[in-house]
Protein backbone atom coordinates (compact mmCIF):
# COMPACT_ATOMS: atom_id res chain seq x y z
CA UNK A 1 0.00 0.00 0.00
CA UNK A 2 2.84 2.31 0.86
CA UNK A 3 4.37 1.86 -2.57
CA UNK A 4 1.07 2.73 -4.20
CA UNK A 5 0.68 5.95 -2.26
CA UNK A 6 4.33 6.84 -2.81
CA UNK A 7 3.93 6.44 -6.57
CA UNK A 8 0.78 8.56 -6.81
CA UNK A 9 2.13 11.18 -4.43
CA UNK A 10 5.37 11.42 -6.39
CA UNK A 11 3.62 11.90 -9.71
CA UNK A 12 1.02 14.38 -8.53
CA UNK A 13 3.44 16.38 -6.40
CA UNK A 14 6.16 16.73 -9.02
CA UNK A 15 3.75 17.69 -11.79
CA UNK A 16 2.03 20.22 -9.53
CA UNK A 17 5.34 21.70 -8.41
CA UNK A 18 6.50 21.99 -12.00
CA UNK A 19 3.26 23.73 -12.99
CA UNK A 20 3.66 26.18 -10.14
CA UNK A 21 7.28 26.80 -11.12
CA UNK A 22 6.26 27.56 -14.69
CA UNK A 23 3.51 29.88 -13.46
CA UNK A 24 5.88 31.77 -11.21
CA UNK A 25 8.49 32.14 -13.94
CA UNK A 26 5.84 33.49 -16.28
CA UNK A 27 4.74 36.10 -13.74
CA UNK A 28 8.33 37.25 -13.22
CA UNK A 29 9.01 37.55 -16.94
CA UNK A 30 5.76 39.35 -17.72
CA UNK A 31 6.48 41.98 -15.09
CA UNK A 32 9.81 42.81 -16.65
CA UNK A 33 8.60 42.98 -20.23
CA UNK A 34 7.25 46.10 -21.91
CA UNK A 35 3.62 45.74 -22.88
CA UNK A 36 3.10 43.20 -20.13
CA UNK A 37 4.30 40.38 -22.33
CA UNK A 38 0.95 39.84 -23.93
CA UNK A 39 1.47 37.25 -26.58
CA UNK A 40 -0.27 39.30 -29.28
CA UNK A 41 1.53 42.56 -28.59
CA UNK A 42 4.54 42.68 -30.87
CA UNK B 1 5.93 35.82 -33.46
CA UNK B 2 4.74 32.58 -34.84
CA UNK B 3 1.32 31.02 -35.06
CA UNK B 4 2.73 28.16 -33.04
CA UNK B 5 3.64 30.42 -30.11
CA UNK B 6 0.25 32.12 -29.99
CA UNK B 7 -1.45 28.74 -30.30
CA UNK B 8 0.51 27.53 -27.29
CA UNK B 9 -0.33 30.61 -25.24
CA UNK B 10 -4.01 30.30 -26.09
CA UNK B 11 -3.96 26.59 -25.22
CA UNK B 12 -2.82 27.10 -21.65
CA UNK B 13 -6.23 27.91 -20.22
CA UNK B 14 -8.36 25.32 -22.03
CA UNK B 15 -5.91 22.49 -21.37
CA UNK B 16 -5.69 23.60 -17.77
CA UNK B 17 -9.45 23.49 -17.37
CA UNK B 18 -9.73 20.09 -19.03
CA UNK B 19 -6.94 18.78 -16.83
CA UNK B 20 -8.60 20.14 -13.70
CA UNK B 21 -11.79 18.30 -14.67
CA UNK B 22 -10.10 15.08 -15.76
CA UNK B 23 -7.87 14.61 -12.72
CA UNK B 24 -10.54 14.10 -10.06
CA UNK B 25 -12.52 11.86 -12.42
CA UNK B 26 -9.41 9.76 -12.99
CA UNK B 27 -8.69 9.53 -9.27
CA UNK B 28 -12.27 8.48 -8.62
CA UNK B 29 -12.01 5.80 -11.33
CA UNK B 30 -8.78 4.58 -9.76
CA UNK B 31 -10.42 4.29 -6.37
CA UNK B 32 -13.38 2.46 -7.88
CA UNK B 33 -11.23 0.06 -9.88
CA UNK B 34 -11.36 -3.56 -8.81
CA UNK B 35 -8.46 -5.08 -6.90
CA UNK B 36 -6.19 -7.38 -8.79
CA UNK B 37 -6.42 -10.91 -7.45
CA UNK B 38 -2.70 -11.59 -7.84
CA UNK B 39 -0.98 -8.33 -6.98
CA UNK B 40 -3.45 -6.68 -4.66
CA UNK B 41 -3.72 -2.96 -4.24
CA UNK B 42 -0.20 -2.18 -5.55
CA UNK B 43 -1.40 -3.13 -9.00
CA UNK B 44 -3.21 0.20 -9.12
CA UNK B 45 0.09 1.80 -10.03
CA UNK B 46 -0.89 0.65 -13.51
CA UNK B 47 -3.13 3.70 -13.69
CA UNK B 48 -0.21 6.10 -13.31
CA UNK B 49 3.00 4.38 -14.50
CA UNK B 50 2.15 3.52 -18.15
CA UNK B 51 0.25 6.82 -18.66
CA UNK B 52 3.44 8.69 -17.76
CA UNK B 53 5.27 6.50 -20.26
CA UNK B 54 2.87 7.55 -23.03
CA UNK B 55 3.66 11.17 -22.23
CA UNK B 56 7.41 10.52 -22.07
CA UNK B 57 7.52 8.92 -25.50
CA UNK B 58 5.17 11.51 -27.00
CA UNK B 59 7.47 14.14 -25.56
CA UNK B 60 10.49 12.77 -27.32
CA UNK B 61 8.63 12.36 -30.57
CA UNK B 62 7.63 16.04 -30.35
CA UNK B 63 11.22 16.99 -29.60
CA UNK B 64 12.52 15.15 -32.63
CA UNK B 65 9.75 16.29 -34.98
CA UNK B 66 10.01 19.87 -33.74
CA UNK B 67 13.72 19.76 -34.44
CA UNK B 68 13.22 18.37 -37.91
CA UNK B 69 10.65 21.07 -38.65
CA UNK B 70 13.09 23.66 -37.40
CA UNK B 71 15.75 22.41 -39.80
CA UNK B 72 13.23 22.53 -42.62
CA UNK B 73 11.49 25.83 -41.87
CA UNK B 74 14.16 27.66 -39.85
CA UNK B 75 11.40 29.07 -37.65
CA UNK B 76 12.58 29.52 -34.04
CA UNK B 77 9.11 28.65 -32.85
CA UNK B 78 9.78 25.02 -33.76
CA UNK B 79 12.95 25.06 -31.73
CA UNK B 80 11.02 26.44 -28.77
CA UNK B 81 8.53 23.63 -29.29
CA UNK B 82 11.29 21.03 -29.37
CA UNK B 83 13.13 22.38 -26.32
CA UNK B 84 9.94 22.73 -24.28
CA UNK B 85 8.83 19.25 -25.20
CA UNK B 86 12.18 17.87 -24.06
CA UNK B 87 11.91 19.55 -20.69
CA UNK B 88 8.36 18.39 -20.04
CA UNK B 89 9.06 14.96 -21.49
CA UNK B 90 12.13 14.32 -19.36
CA UNK B 91 10.02 14.94 -16.26
CA UNK B 92 7.47 12.34 -17.30
CA UNK B 93 10.30 9.97 -18.23
CA UNK B 94 11.83 10.37 -14.78
CA UNK B 95 8.44 9.61 -13.25
CA UNK B 96 8.19 6.38 -15.25
CA UNK B 97 11.60 5.30 -13.99
CA UNK B 98 10.70 6.25 -10.43
CA UNK B 99 7.30 4.55 -10.31
CA UNK B 100 8.43 1.38 -12.08
CA UNK B 101 10.69 0.21 -9.25
CA UNK B 102 8.00 1.16 -6.72
CA UNK B 103 5.63 -1.18 -8.53
CA UNK B 104 8.22 -3.90 -8.87
CA UNK B 105 9.29 -3.71 -5.26
CA UNK B 106 5.69 -3.77 -4.08
CA UNK B 107 4.91 -6.77 -6.24
CA UNK B 108 7.90 -9.09 -6.41
CA UNK B 109 10.24 -7.52 -3.93
CA UNK B 110 12.97 -6.40 -6.35
CA UNK B 111 13.67 -2.76 -7.11
CA UNK B 112 15.13 -3.23 -10.56
CA UNK B 113 15.26 -5.83 -13.27
CA UNK B 114 16.55 -5.26 -16.74
CA UNK B 115 13.27 -5.97 -18.41
CA UNK B 116 12.54 -4.70 -21.88
CA UNK B 117 10.23 -1.75 -21.38
CA UNK B 118 11.86 -0.27 -18.33
CA UNK B 119 15.34 -0.56 -19.86
CA UNK B 120 14.08 1.05 -23.05
CA UNK B 121 12.68 3.95 -21.04
CA UNK B 122 15.90 4.27 -19.06
CA UNK B 123 17.82 4.58 -22.31
CA UNK B 124 15.32 7.19 -23.49
CA UNK B 125 15.95 9.07 -20.26
CA UNK B 126 19.70 9.06 -20.92
CA UNK B 127 19.14 10.39 -24.42
CA UNK B 128 16.87 13.11 -23.03
CA UNK B 129 19.59 14.09 -20.57
CA UNK B 130 22.25 14.22 -23.26
CA UNK B 131 19.92 16.32 -25.40
CA UNK B 132 19.42 18.81 -22.57
CA UNK B 133 23.14 18.88 -21.80
CA UNK B 134 23.90 19.54 -25.46
CA UNK B 135 21.49 22.47 -25.42
CA UNK B 136 23.07 23.77 -22.25
CA UNK B 137 26.64 23.59 -23.46
CA UNK B 138 26.24 25.00 -26.94
CA UNK B 139 26.64 28.69 -27.47
CA UNK B 140 24.47 30.69 -29.80
CA UNK B 141 20.76 30.23 -30.28
CA UNK B 142 20.92 29.24 -33.90
CA UNK B 143 23.69 26.71 -33.46
CA UNK B 144 22.00 25.24 -30.38
CA UNK B 145 18.79 24.82 -32.30
CA UNK B 146 20.54 23.09 -35.19
CA UNK B 147 22.62 20.75 -33.04
CA UNK B 148 19.69 19.89 -30.81
CA UNK B 149 17.54 19.13 -33.84
CA UNK B 150 20.14 16.71 -35.22
CA UNK B 151 20.50 14.99 -31.86
CA UNK B 152 16.75 14.75 -31.44
CA UNK B 153 16.41 13.04 -34.81
CA UNK B 154 19.20 10.59 -34.00
CA UNK B 155 17.64 9.93 -30.60
CA UNK B 156 14.26 9.14 -32.12
CA UNK B 157 15.80 6.75 -34.65
CA UNK B 158 17.41 4.88 -31.79
CA UNK B 159 14.17 3.95 -30.06
CA UNK B 160 13.10 1.12 -32.38
CA UNK B 161 16.71 -0.05 -32.65
CA UNK B 162 16.99 -0.22 -28.87
CA UNK B 163 13.78 -2.19 -28.67
CA UNK B 164 15.18 -4.92 -30.89
CA UNK B 165 18.58 -4.72 -29.27
CA UNK B 166 17.29 -5.24 -25.77
CA UNK B 167 14.99 -8.00 -26.94
CA UNK B 168 18.01 -9.65 -28.50
CA UNK B 169 19.92 -9.39 -25.25
CA UNK B 170 17.07 -11.32 -23.67
CA UNK B 171 15.17 -8.54 -21.99
CA UNK B 172 13.56 -10.65 -19.39
CA UNK B 173 9.91 -9.93 -19.72
CA UNK B 174 8.81 -10.06 -16.16
CA UNK B 175 7.32 -6.68 -16.90
CA UNK B 176 3.85 -6.56 -15.46
CA UNK B 177 2.36 -5.34 -18.73
CA UNK B 178 2.86 -8.74 -20.24
CA UNK B 179 0.72 -10.24 -17.60
CA UNK B 180 -1.53 -7.23 -17.58
CA UNK B 181 -2.39 -7.02 -21.25
CA UNK B 182 -4.29 -10.22 -20.86
CA UNK B 183 -5.60 -9.37 -17.45
CA UNK B 184 -6.50 -5.70 -17.81
CA UNK B 185 -9.87 -7.14 -17.16
CA UNK B 186 -13.29 -5.92 -16.32
CA UNK B 187 -13.36 -2.51 -14.72
CA UNK B 188 -9.69 -1.83 -15.38
CA UNK B 189 -9.80 -0.57 -18.93
CA UNK B 190 -11.66 2.64 -18.18
CA UNK B 191 -9.35 3.94 -15.45
CA UNK B 192 -6.34 2.87 -17.52
CA UNK B 193 -7.28 4.72 -20.69
CA UNK B 194 -8.65 7.63 -18.71
CA UNK B 195 -5.29 7.73 -16.98
CA UNK B 196 -3.59 7.89 -20.36
CA UNK B 197 -5.92 10.73 -21.39
CA UNK B 198 -5.20 12.62 -18.17
CA UNK B 199 -1.45 12.19 -18.61
CA UNK B 200 -1.62 13.44 -22.18
CA UNK B 201 -3.69 16.43 -21.06
CA UNK B 202 -1.12 17.15 -18.38
CA UNK B 203 1.61 16.90 -21.01
CA UNK B 204 -0.25 19.25 -23.34
CA UNK B 205 -0.91 21.77 -20.60
CA UNK B 206 2.68 21.77 -19.36
CA UNK B 207 3.98 21.94 -22.91
CA UNK B 208 1.78 24.93 -23.70
CA UNK B 209 2.96 26.71 -20.55
CA UNK B 210 6.58 25.91 -21.26
CA UNK B 211 6.41 27.15 -24.87
CA UNK B 212 4.80 30.39 -23.72
CA UNK B 213 7.54 30.80 -21.15
CA UNK B 214 10.21 30.13 -23.78
CA UNK B 215 8.71 32.75 -26.06
CA UNK B 216 8.60 35.26 -23.21
CA UNK B 217 12.22 34.46 -22.42
CA UNK B 218 13.29 34.99 -26.00
CA UNK B 219 11.34 38.26 -26.12
CA UNK B 220 13.08 39.42 -22.94
CA UNK B 221 16.48 38.50 -24.32
CA UNK B 222 15.73 40.36 -27.56
CA UNK B 223 14.55 43.43 -25.66
CA UNK B 224 17.66 43.36 -23.50
CA UNK B 225 19.92 43.06 -26.53
CA UNK B 226 18.10 45.87 -28.32
CA UNK B 227 18.31 48.12 -25.25
CA UNK B 228 22.02 47.43 -24.96
CA UNK B 229 22.60 48.29 -28.59
CA UNK B 230 20.59 51.49 -28.33
CA UNK B 231 22.55 52.47 -25.24
CA UNK B 232 25.86 51.88 -27.01
CA UNK B 233 24.92 54.31 -29.78
CA UNK B 234 24.54 57.02 -27.16
CA UNK B 235 28.23 56.73 -26.24
CA UNK C 1 33.17 11.09 -54.95
CA UNK C 2 36.48 12.84 -55.52
CA UNK C 3 35.72 14.92 -52.43
CA UNK C 4 35.44 11.76 -50.39
CA UNK C 5 38.76 10.46 -51.61
CA UNK C 6 40.38 13.83 -51.11
CA UNK C 7 39.23 14.11 -47.52
CA UNK C 8 40.12 10.49 -46.80
CA UNK C 9 43.56 10.87 -48.33
CA UNK C 10 44.23 14.12 -46.51
CA UNK C 11 43.23 12.75 -43.12
CA UNK C 12 45.21 9.56 -43.53
CA UNK C 13 48.25 11.42 -44.84
CA UNK C 14 48.21 13.84 -41.93
CA UNK C 15 47.81 10.92 -39.58
CA UNK C 16 50.68 9.05 -41.22
CA UNK C 17 52.99 12.00 -40.78
CA UNK C 18 52.36 12.47 -37.07
CA UNK C 19 50.78 9.17 -36.07
CA UNK C 20 49.49 10.87 -32.92
CA UNK C 21 45.87 9.74 -33.11
CA UNK C 22 46.60 6.12 -33.83
CA UNK C 23 49.32 5.94 -31.21
CA UNK C 24 47.03 7.35 -28.55
CA UNK C 25 44.18 5.05 -29.55
CA UNK C 26 46.37 1.98 -29.73
CA UNK C 27 48.12 2.51 -26.44
CA UNK C 28 44.83 3.30 -24.77
CA UNK C 29 43.12 0.15 -26.03
CA UNK C 30 45.99 -2.06 -24.92
CA UNK C 31 46.08 -0.29 -21.55
CA UNK C 32 42.39 -1.00 -21.02
CA UNK C 33 42.97 -4.66 -21.72
CA UNK C 34 45.88 -4.75 -19.28
CA UNK C 35 44.02 -2.87 -16.58
CA UNK C 36 41.09 -5.24 -16.84
CA UNK C 37 43.50 -8.10 -16.44
CA UNK C 38 44.44 -6.69 -13.06
CA UNK C 39 41.02 -5.40 -12.11
CA UNK C 40 39.15 -8.58 -12.91
CA UNK C 41 41.55 -11.47 -13.47
CA UNK C 42 39.54 -14.25 -15.06
CA UNK C 43 39.82 -17.69 -13.65
CA UNK C 44 39.71 -20.58 -16.02
CA UNK C 45 36.09 -21.32 -15.15
CA UNK C 46 33.75 -20.42 -18.02
CA UNK C 47 31.47 -18.34 -15.79
CA UNK C 48 34.15 -15.83 -15.03
CA UNK C 49 35.03 -15.43 -18.69
CA UNK C 50 31.51 -14.32 -19.65
CA UNK C 51 32.41 -10.67 -19.46
CA UNK C 52 35.36 -10.89 -21.80
CA UNK C 53 33.57 -9.95 -25.03
CA UNK C 54 32.04 -6.90 -23.36
CA UNK C 55 35.43 -5.92 -22.07
CA UNK C 56 36.96 -6.07 -25.52
CA UNK C 57 34.23 -3.84 -26.91
CA UNK C 58 34.56 -1.37 -24.05
CA UNK C 59 38.23 -1.04 -24.91
CA UNK C 60 37.39 -0.52 -28.59
CA UNK C 61 34.57 1.96 -28.02
CA UNK C 62 36.54 4.15 -25.64
CA UNK C 63 39.53 4.04 -27.88
CA UNK C 64 37.30 5.08 -30.78
CA UNK C 65 35.96 8.02 -28.77
CA UNK C 66 39.52 9.08 -28.08
CA UNK C 67 40.30 9.07 -31.78
CA UNK C 68 37.03 10.68 -32.83
CA UNK C 69 37.64 13.58 -30.48
CA UNK C 70 40.58 14.45 -32.68
CA UNK C 71 38.75 13.84 -35.91
CA UNK C 72 38.00 17.50 -36.49
CA UNK C 73 40.80 18.85 -34.37
CA UNK C 74 42.93 19.90 -37.29
CA UNK C 75 40.15 21.87 -38.89
CA UNK C 76 39.39 23.57 -35.60
CA UNK C 77 42.93 24.41 -34.65
CA UNK C 78 43.96 25.75 -38.00
CA UNK C 79 40.84 27.79 -38.65
CA UNK C 80 40.02 25.48 -41.51
CA UNK C 81 36.46 24.99 -40.34
CA UNK C 82 35.15 27.59 -42.73
CA UNK C 83 36.88 25.70 -45.49
CA UNK C 84 34.85 22.62 -44.65
CA UNK C 85 31.63 24.54 -44.34
CA UNK C 86 32.05 26.48 -47.55
CA UNK C 87 33.13 23.51 -49.63
CA UNK C 88 30.94 23.54 -52.71
CA UNK C 89 30.70 19.79 -52.83
CA UNK C 90 27.96 17.82 -51.14
CA UNK C 91 28.96 17.90 -47.48
CA UNK C 92 27.88 14.32 -47.13
CA UNK C 93 30.98 13.24 -49.02
CA UNK C 94 33.17 15.09 -46.56
CA UNK C 95 31.36 13.20 -43.85
CA UNK C 96 32.00 9.84 -45.52
CA UNK C 97 35.65 10.66 -46.05
CA UNK C 98 36.03 11.41 -42.36
CA UNK C 99 34.21 8.22 -41.44
CA UNK C 100 36.46 6.10 -43.62
CA UNK C 101 39.57 7.69 -42.17
CA UNK C 102 38.41 7.04 -38.62
CA UNK C 103 37.41 3.53 -39.63
CA UNK C 104 40.89 2.83 -40.96
CA UNK C 105 42.48 4.00 -37.73
CA UNK C 106 40.03 2.11 -35.56
CA UNK C 107 40.49 -1.04 -37.59
CA UNK C 108 44.21 -0.98 -37.07
CA UNK C 109 43.75 -0.42 -33.35
CA UNK C 110 41.21 -3.23 -33.15
CA UNK C 111 43.68 -5.62 -34.71
CA UNK C 112 46.52 -4.77 -32.35
CA UNK C 113 44.35 -4.77 -29.24
CA UNK C 114 42.68 -8.04 -30.23
CA UNK C 115 46.08 -9.67 -30.24
CA UNK C 116 46.87 -8.17 -26.84
CA UNK C 117 43.50 -9.37 -25.59
CA UNK C 118 44.07 -12.89 -26.87
CA UNK C 119 47.42 -13.04 -25.14
CA UNK C 120 46.34 -11.45 -21.87
CA UNK C 121 43.25 -13.58 -21.38
CA UNK C 122 44.41 -16.70 -23.13
CA UNK C 123 41.61 -16.61 -25.65
CA UNK C 124 42.22 -18.54 -28.85
CA UNK C 125 41.17 -16.12 -31.56
CA UNK C 126 42.97 -17.77 -34.44
CA UNK C 127 40.12 -20.03 -35.48
CA UNK C 128 37.52 -17.29 -35.51
CA UNK C 129 39.69 -14.52 -36.90
CA UNK C 130 37.62 -14.03 -40.05
CA UNK C 131 34.16 -13.79 -38.47
CA UNK C 132 35.61 -11.78 -35.60
CA UNK C 133 37.05 -9.29 -38.05
CA UNK C 134 33.63 -9.00 -39.68
CA UNK C 135 31.93 -8.33 -36.35
CA UNK C 136 34.66 -5.88 -35.40
CA UNK C 137 34.18 -4.06 -38.69
CA UNK C 138 30.39 -3.91 -38.40
CA UNK C 139 30.62 -2.53 -34.88
CA UNK C 140 33.32 -0.07 -35.91
CA UNK C 141 31.13 1.25 -38.72
CA UNK C 142 28.33 1.94 -36.26
CA UNK C 143 30.64 3.71 -33.85
CA UNK C 144 32.42 5.84 -36.43
CA UNK C 145 29.28 6.65 -38.42
CA UNK C 146 27.50 8.31 -35.53
CA UNK C 147 30.74 9.30 -33.86
CA UNK C 148 31.91 11.42 -36.76
CA UNK C 149 28.62 13.32 -36.84
CA UNK C 150 28.79 14.03 -33.12
CA UNK C 151 32.49 14.81 -33.24
CA UNK C 152 31.59 17.71 -35.51
CA UNK C 153 28.85 18.74 -33.07
CA UNK C 154 31.00 18.36 -29.97
CA UNK C 155 33.83 20.32 -31.56
CA UNK C 156 31.63 23.41 -31.49
CA UNK C 157 30.47 23.12 -27.89
CA UNK C 158 32.02 23.89 -24.56
CA UNK C 159 33.73 20.91 -22.89
CA UNK C 160 34.09 19.25 -26.25
CA UNK C 161 36.09 16.23 -25.08
CA UNK C 162 33.41 15.36 -22.54
CA UNK C 163 30.56 16.21 -24.87
CA UNK C 164 31.38 13.56 -27.45
CA UNK C 165 31.08 10.50 -25.18
CA UNK C 166 28.02 12.06 -23.51
CA UNK C 167 26.29 12.38 -26.85
CA UNK C 168 27.54 9.19 -28.42
CA UNK C 169 27.41 6.49 -25.77
CA UNK C 170 23.67 6.46 -25.07
CA UNK C 171 23.06 5.99 -28.75
CA UNK C 172 25.56 3.14 -29.16
CA UNK C 173 23.51 0.63 -27.18
CA UNK C 174 22.21 -1.28 -30.23
CA UNK C 175 25.70 -1.47 -31.70
CA UNK C 176 27.19 -2.69 -28.45
CA UNK C 177 24.48 -5.22 -27.73
CA UNK C 178 24.69 -6.71 -31.20
CA UNK C 179 28.48 -6.69 -31.34
CA UNK C 180 28.99 -8.15 -27.87
CA UNK C 181 26.43 -10.85 -28.49
CA UNK C 182 28.06 -11.85 -31.75
CA UNK C 183 31.55 -11.74 -30.24
CA UNK C 184 30.43 -13.80 -27.25
CA UNK C 185 29.05 -16.46 -29.56
CA UNK C 186 32.31 -16.55 -31.52
CA UNK C 187 34.36 -16.97 -28.37
CA UNK C 188 32.28 -19.94 -27.16
CA UNK C 189 33.12 -21.06 -29.88
CA UNK C 190 29.96 -21.14 -31.90
CA UNK C 191 29.16 -20.25 -35.47
CA UNK C 192 28.23 -16.63 -36.08
CA UNK C 193 24.58 -16.13 -35.10
CA UNK C 194 22.38 -14.19 -37.49
CA UNK C 195 20.16 -12.01 -35.21
CA UNK C 196 22.95 -9.83 -33.79
CA UNK C 197 24.51 -9.46 -37.23
CA UNK C 198 21.14 -8.40 -38.62
CA UNK C 199 20.80 -5.86 -35.81
CA UNK C 200 24.26 -4.50 -36.56
CA UNK C 201 23.53 -4.24 -40.27
CA UNK C 202 20.26 -2.39 -39.71
CA UNK C 203 21.78 -0.12 -37.08
CA UNK C 204 24.78 0.70 -39.26
CA UNK C 205 22.51 1.52 -42.18
CA UNK C 206 20.29 3.78 -40.06
CA UNK C 207 23.30 5.53 -38.52
CA UNK C 208 24.99 6.12 -41.86
CA UNK C 209 21.84 7.46 -43.51
CA UNK C 210 20.83 9.73 -40.62
CA UNK C 211 24.37 11.08 -40.24
CA UNK C 212 24.89 11.56 -43.97
CA UNK C 213 21.70 13.58 -44.22
CA UNK C 214 22.22 15.58 -41.03
CA UNK C 215 25.87 16.37 -41.51
CA UNK C 216 25.26 19.52 -43.52
CA UNK C 217 23.20 20.94 -40.68
CA UNK C 218 26.10 20.46 -38.34
CA UNK C 219 28.68 22.45 -40.26
CA UNK C 220 28.26 26.12 -39.47
CA UNK C 221 27.72 28.50 -42.26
Amino acid sequence: MGYLIAAYALVMASLTLYTLHLGRSRRVLRKSLSGGGKIDAR
Amino acid sequence: MSKLDSLAARAVLPTGILLAIATPIWLWLVLQAPLDSVQGVVQKIVYVHPPCAFAAYLGFACTAIGGALYLWRRDEAWDRFAASSAEVGVLFCALVIATGPLWARGTWGRWWSWDLRLTLTLLLFLVYLSYLLLRGFTEGNERTARFAAVYGIAGLAIIPLNYFAIELAGGRSIHPENLQRGSLGAGMRAPFWFGVLTALLAFAHLLARRIELAWLGDRAARDAAAAEEAASWGT
Amino acid sequence: MTVLLAVLWKDLLVEWRSRDRIAAMGVFAVLVVVIFQFAAPPGSAPESRGHLPGLLWVAWVFSAVLGLNRSFALELENDAWAGLALAPAERGWIYLGKVLASLALLGAVQLVSAIAFALAFDVPLGGVAGPLAAVAALGAVGVTALGTLFAAVAARTQYREVMLPLLLLPLLVPVLLGAVRATAALLEPQPLPWPPIRLLLVTDAVFLIVSFVCFEYVLDE
